[in-house]
């Protein structure tokens, strides 16, 4: 066990840009480097990197591995694995980490089986025993227990959660290596063809949102909300009873049974606010309302509430704020 | 004719709905489409904010024989809200406020029309837990204690009963009386708030009430063990509790019904093999009473052929499985006619499955079953098939006989409501029913609270 020395950290692109979790493991790996007194490894893979290679490297890495290929720019797990076990095997570091993201999940565990070592999966801290072994630390039975885990075999391997550790200060005179690796690719079983956005809406993601009820006579009149939403750059949300009788799709349905949404605003228009729906955006941050019915729920939790005709106020409301815009 | 003046006076004119458009959530529930009974023509909605003000609107419905549905979230599932008479249908949601959460008694004081979200957040926020989990968190207070209301999680601990310790109801005639309180023992006199809990708003509109509450569970873990035979993993449910493993929840799900409801929330069904899967929620008070429990339930399980077993531990894995199994209504709810929720002695869980496959197969139809095993409650799912072939009251008809040689009952949780009433001499004898239409005319002699539900 002895010959493993170093810690390794994955670094996770998308698109070309790091994860931020990327640089949250290298700034927890600095502070064992430190204590240990051993190397920080980054190994990243994708195409044309180099300028966040040299990232890396301000963020806390020693020396970093980096795989170019146009084949690796999207993620592909035979590739990647491929390319990762071969190069723990090569370099032996001692810890191995990788963000518990979705795409760490997966490739996690496929690189544990390959090197026959033990994955704390999921972790929230990492500490060190008294005979610097790492010592994982996990939620268990509903986050009510915390597992301290050790690893008995090398390299101690665990996926770890976004926004848990701390990053370093960006520091962009620190020196490191970069390495380019040669790189292998294996019998491509899947290929990429083209990437697809589900039905082109993310509701979740959206800044704005101006969604519509009951209070809307005809699927046609969506149209009245798309104005509202197009001039304040959001997009289009909805109640379940219209998503039921398939006025609008699905993936715009907002509540308990739909998307959870956190926009920064949220226009209610012509929705009386049931549990199930009001579940699924109170925690916008500024909640404005717009229906016929006073005593509409929705009123209660709204920090603005018009009471009128959604469709009197809505194309007025429009129009103000083109006018606004516009000057 | 209804006096909206009269109302507008109590409650304030913003507060009177009278316009049709407005109301139309007000005028259903849950109910399946095929038994969903037609709302009446004219109807007006109010909406009170106190308990005196729900009171002097039962004073003036009471003097003007004007007919009051209560209203909580809306959730029921038998037509118990939906007002089928020209009347007033009485809104609970402006009294939404958690009165108090006891921490020295583990008591909260609820309002009636505070959602089961907001309860249970607000009682985990204060570091207890309220166990029971009927569903759709939409629900209200009022109305969780009116239908008495049971769900997963009741194993344990009991349905909704078992918590309410203490209500405040307003009768039909307008007067306030409070019942029970912060006790966990109370002998005096007739037990009148047991008659409350679960008459479905026909005796008084529930306006307060006090829950019991236990701390919070060191550790929880939900097992989903999966079968390829349904009569294998329904049967092992009796084993699991005779082995002296009491979970807080033993659910019944089928494969392609449970994966369709996590199609439908987006979300990923965790077990991939198998036809049939029990959900089992186990707690413990530290994390070697969960494992000695997991084990257990895994050792009897594989007894009963089980194919697999995932044991959840994350909260957020445990809550997606919750949610996944509390949605399975939604997505299914265009293809079915009526779900049933029969219960029979937690024992004879495996009879009734048998009896329902052979009537199933004598009437040329599949009927999907999910449900409660742990206590005996199964929802029989009949699909549309059957309305088409005019068979539905048959099917069901037989279903139920089915149920009452067991020694079962045609409704476990969701009560009798409007929809079920055609059922009601075949389950309860003659002189029970007569002792219930006594109580109801004590309590609401001139018949204005909810008519033509619960009881007949």
């Amino acid at each position: 066990m002895s010959d493993y020395k170093g810690l390794m950290v994955f670094a996770e692109q998308r698109g070309g840009k790091i994860h931020p979790v990327s640089y949250e493991l290298l700034g927890k790996g600095r502070e064992i480097a430190d204590r240990l007194n051993v190397e920080l490894f980054g190994v990243l893979l994708g195409d044309r990197m180099e300028k966040e290679a040299k990232e890396l490297v301000c963020y806390g890495a020693d020396k970093v591995f980096l795989y170019d290929h146009p084949a690796l720019k999207e993620f592909n797990l035979l590739n990647y694995k491929h390319s990762i076990v071969k190069l723990v095997e090569e370099v032996k570091p001692e810890v191995f980490l990788l963000g518990a993201t979705h795409l760490g999940r997966s490739l996690g565990p496929r690189i544990a089986v390959a090197l026959t070592t033990g994955l704390t999966a999921d972790c929230i801290g990492i500490d060190l025993d008294e005979q610097e072994n790492l010592v994982w630390v996990r939620p268990a039975f509903s986050g009510n227990i915390l597992a301290y885990i050790k690893t008995s075999t090398r390299p101690q391997m665990s996926t770890i959660r976004y926004k848990v550790m701390q990053k370093c200060e960006r520091d962009p005179g620190r020196r490191g290596q970069i390495v380019t690796k040669q790189v292998e690719l294996v019998d491509p079983v899947l290929t990429l063809i083209n990437k697809e956005t589900l039905r082109g809406v993310n509701i979740t993601e959206a800044d704005v949102i101006v969604s519509g009820g009951r209070g809307l006579k005809r699927p046609e009149d969506f149209g009245i909300l798309h104005g509202l939403a197009d001039v304040l750059g959001g997009v289009i949300g909805s109640s379940r009873p219209l998503v039921d009788d398939g006025w609008i799709g699905k993936e715009h349905q907002v509540g308990f049974s739909g998307n959870t949404v956190r926009p920064k605003l949220y226009i209610a228009c012509g929705i009386s606010g049931s549990p199930q729906h009001l579940a699924g955006m109170r925690g916008a941050d500024t909640i404005v309302a717009i229906n016929a019915d006073p005593s509409a729920p929705i009123f209660r939790i709204a920090d603005y509430g018009i009471v009128g005709d959604l469709y009197e106020v809505v194309p007025e409301l429009t129009n103000k704020l083109q006018r606004r815009c516009s000057k | 004719m209804i006096n909206v003046e009269g109302l507008q006076r109590i409650v304030g004119e913003d507060w009177v709905i009278t316009k049709r458009d407005q109301m139309e959530s007000y005028l259903v529930d849950e109910t399946y489409l095929g038994v969903r009974p037609e709302p009446a023509d004219n109807v007006v909605v109010v909406k009170p904010a106190s308990t005196e003000e729900v009171s002097e609107i039962l004073k003036l419905a009471n003097r003007e024989n004007t007919i009051v549905y209560p209203r909580g979230g809306g959730t029921g599932l038998v037509g118990g809200a939906i007002p089928t008479e020209d009347g007033v249908v009485l809104s609970l949601e402006r009294l939404d406020k958690v009165e108090e959460v006891d921490k020295e008694n583990l008591m909260v004081v609820a309002q009636a029309g505070v959602t089961l979200g907001q309860l249970i957040e607000t009682v985990e926020d204060a570091g207890l837990f309220f166990p029971p989990h009927p569903g759709d968190e939409g629900a209200q207070v009022g109305g969780l204690v009116a239908c008495n209301a049971a769900g997963t999680r009741a194993i344990k601990y009991g349905v909704i009963r078992n918590y309410v310790k203490g209500v405040e109801v307003v009768l039909p005639t307008g007067e306030v009386i409070s019942m029970g309180g912060k006790l966990l023992k109370d002998n005096q006199g007739l037990d009148l708030m047991h008659l409350l809990i679960g008459s479905e708003g026909i005796l008084g509109i529930i306006t307060k009430a006090i829950f019991r509450l236990y701390p919070k569970f060191a550790g929880m873990a939900t097992l989903v063990v999966s079968y390829d035979d349904r009569h294998e993993a329904i049967n092992s449910v009796p084993k699991i509790l005779q082995s002296g493993v009491i979970p807080l929840a033993i659910e019944y799900v089928e494969a392609k019904e449970v994966e369709m409801s996590a199609q439908h929330l987006g979300l990923k069904w965790p077990a991939a093999k198998g036809k049939a899967h029990l959900i089992i929620i186990v707690t413990g008070a530290n994390e070697d009473e969960v494992y000695f429990q997991c084990e257990q339930i895994s050792n009897v399980c594989q007894e009963y052929k089980a194919i697999d077993t995932l044991i959840a531990e994350r909260r957020e894995e445990q809550a997606d499985i919750l949610k996944i199994r509390s949605e399975m209504y939604t997505p299914l709810k265009p293809k079915i006619a009526d779900a049933l929720d029969i219960t029979v002695p937690p024992a004879d869980i495996g009879r009734i499955l048998d009896e329902m496959d052979r009537i199933a197969q004598r009437f040329d139809t599949t009927i999907p079953v999910f449900g409660h095993a742990g206590d005996g409650n199964l929802h029989p799912n009949l699909l549309n098939d059957l309305l088409e072939k005019g068979t539905l009251k048959e099917v069901k008809r037989e279903i139920y006989k089915a149920t009452l040689n067991l020694g079962g009952v045609v409704t476990g949780e969701h009560g009798m409501g409007k929809i079920r009433l055609s059922e009601f001499d075949l389950c309860l004898d003659e002189k029970s029913r007569v002792l219930m239409k006594e109580i109801k005319r004590v309590f609401d002699p001139n018949n204005i609270l909810n008519p033509g539900t619960a009881i007949m």
